[in-house]
């Protein structure tokens, strides 16, 4: 069946209907001095940092999900291109694996903001 | 070539001299909000899929059992409706408030244990993916564990969120003891020895007897998983999987509509070293199988020849690790999701029938079917209240309208003695479930004594104990 179908659809087509359907996975490629970096980093301000841990850590110091890594700032740029407030919306309503509020159900748009920001901010490697 | 893009490559090529027909794999859109609700306070709250939300006048999270209480007792709230929040994963209306919204996410942690009885007591906002590792600290684990982990404990124990096995219960069979804080404030513990009637009704609450603030859960000792994924024609599955799930300590399978192909998933306890064997993410999968139906929908044979064809190439995986490391996965493409428990006599036929009805009549769905055997507990409200049960889930992309899909299938379950997921969609009302609880009446005599003025109802649950939907 394949070789059926493959015999009778040139290369090129082909090859643009996989880019096209498929496009490109989010690889993800933060190096290990970045993973390093998330495993460990926590806001400064102590009420900010008791809120990543119990509300962000979990994923965006692992690396295991679609959640961008903490210090990793490529994925982040591409995330804050337009701007700081439709992430915010994001996490407000929840976003691929994110639950609503980003588990963070008293949190207000300002801490929103503050714990974007210090994720965002990129590892010193 | 990797397996995926093998799949990639097939529905690419195989729609390369086709042009799709109008209307093809038409999808009747869930209509979405225009204001995410990020600005401007007060903010929307939703559900992970977005199936609900509301906006409540106030959301909080108590640090302390005694702001808990100083929150339920103060008289400028003693007007407002309280609902207790877990990690938003329920797709039924359980949440929704335009009062108090309140977490419990501060109260988290392991806060003591037992361990000749090998028992934990846990605060109620512990997350489920937070508990693992702190208790391997203190020699004990779950006896079981759903397939994601982020739900907090509060809210998976009232909703009575269940794994795979025959011979496991649901979370909420595994809870030896609890606290609440009822509506004027009192803190009442209660087990199988302190006040019976409020603990097997509290066991699965549905947040509307109080609020729970912690659980003691009778765990087992520390215990080392190997999963086993393999996939087969959905006939051979429906053959052995009775047995199956009697020969196993977890056994479920997911069946792929259109495709004639489905996988096995099993657990059992072993003292292997640690290992795995490459996985397919199931994220990628679920991706994959919506450009699948995006692109043949329009022929029902052809996707089944391709996605058969491609799922017979897939190789058995195999994962070795800790219990708690070896349940769960993430879910990263969000979905609405129904969800009844069947007796397990029924669920073959009803299985059948949905399946049947599906590829009749809904080409556009491509999210698998799950099922799980669930053994029975005695929690009033438990929908596995004194039944050994098997649980057929279906789901729908959450952009996509649920609504026809779940309307056509859930009169099958029903007719087949099913009971739903508390947390999932369903359109029972007042009148169904006295039929389907022999405890109901119990329950709701208990909950009017404990919050008469009905504060912790949102107008679904005063719709089920009270008739009165204008609540809230």
């Amino acid at each position: 069946m394949t070789q059926l179908l493959l015999r009778h659809t040139p290369v090129t087509v082909l090859t643009t209907l996989t880019l096209l359907l498929f496009g490109c996975s989010p690889t993800g490629s933060s190096d290990q001095a970045i993973r390093n970096y998330a495993e460990t980093a926590q806001p400064e301000d102590s009420e900010l940092a008791s809120i990543y841990r119990r509300s962000c850590m979990a994923c965006h110091s692992r690396g295991t999900s679609d959640a961008p890594l903490t210090g990793d700032g490529d994925a982040w740029n591409k995330r804050l291109e337009k701007g700081m407030e439709p992430l915010v919306d994001n996490v407000v309503s929840g976003m691929g694996g994110m639950p609503p509020y980003g588990l963070c159900m008293d949190c207000d748009t300002t801490e929103f903001r503050e714990l974007i920001a210090f994720m965002a901010r990129p590892a010193e490697t | 070539m990797e397996r995926r893009h093998f799949l990639q490559l097939l529905v690419s090529t195989a729609i390369a001299g086709h042009t799709l027909p109008s209307g093809a794999a038409e999808q009747s859109l869930t209509p979405t909000d225009a204001n995410p609700g990020g600005s401007t306070p007060p903010l929307t709250w939703r559900n992970w899929s977005g199936s609900q939300q509301s906006v409540p006048a106030r959301r909080v999270a108590p640090r302390s059992i005694g702001e808990l209480q100083e929150l339920l007792t103060a008289s400028d709230n003693r007007h407002r409706s309280v609902r207790p929040v877990g990690s938003g994963h329920s797709f039924s209306a359980l949440v929704p408030t335009d009062g108090i919204l309140v977490s419990l996410a501060r109260l988290s942690g392991v806060l003591d244990h037992d361990d000749a009885r090998c028992q934990a007591r846990v605060a109620a906002g512990t997350l489920l993916g937070q508990l693992g590792q702190p208790l391997e600290a203190i020699d004990q684990a779950l006896f079981n564990m759903p397939d994601i982990d982020q739900q907090s404990l509060a809210g998976l124990l009232a909703t009575a969120t269940h794994g795979t096995g025959s011979k496991l219960m649901c979370l909420s069979g595994y809870i030896a003891g609890l606290t609440l804080v009822t509506a004027n404030g009192e803190m009442i513990e209660c087990s199988q020895d302190r006040h019976p009637d409020l603990f097997q009704a509290a066991r699965v609450g549905l947040g509307c007897l109080g609020l729970v603030t912690d659980v003691t859960l009778q765990n087992t000792r520390p215990y080392r998983l190997r999963k086993t994924t393999e996939w087969l024609p959905i006939e051979d599955i429906l053959a052995t999987a009775d047995t199956l799930a009697d020969q196993h300590r977890n056994f479920e399978f997911y069946y792929i509509p259109f495709s004639g192909m489905g996988f096995t998933s099993t657990h059992d306890i072993t003292d292997e070293p640690l290992s795995a064997t490459p996985e397919l993410d199931q994220n990628d999968g679920a991706r994959d199988l919506q450009r699948a139906r995006d692109y043949l929908a329009w022929s029902p044979r052809l996707r089944r020849l391709i996605l058969g064809g491609y799922m017979r190439t897939l190789a058995r995986e195999q994962k070795v690790a800790p219990s708690w490391q070896n349940y769960t996965s993430d879910r990263n493409v969000r979905f609405n999701e129904m969800e009844y428990h069947l007796p397990r006599e029924n669920w073959q036929k009803a299985f059948r029938e949905v399946m049947e009805l599906v590829e009749k009549r809904f080409p556009e769905v491509f999210f698998p079917f799950e099922v799980r055997y669930v053994q029975a507990d005695d929690a009033w409200l438990s929908p596995f209240y004194r039944q050994d049960s098997v649980s057929i889930a279906v789901h729908r992309f959450f952009e996509e309208d649920y609504r026809p899909l779940f309307a056509a299938v859930e009169p099958i379950f029903q007719r087949y003695g099913g009971r739903p997921h508390w947390g999932k969609l369903n359109t029972l009302t007042a009148a169904d479930f006295p039929s389907l609880y022999p405890k109901w009446q119990a329950f709701c005599e208990i909950r009017e004594s404990l919050d008469p003025e009905g504060r912790f109802l949102n107008p679904y649950l005063a719709g089920l104990f009270t008739g009165n939907t204008t609540h809230g």
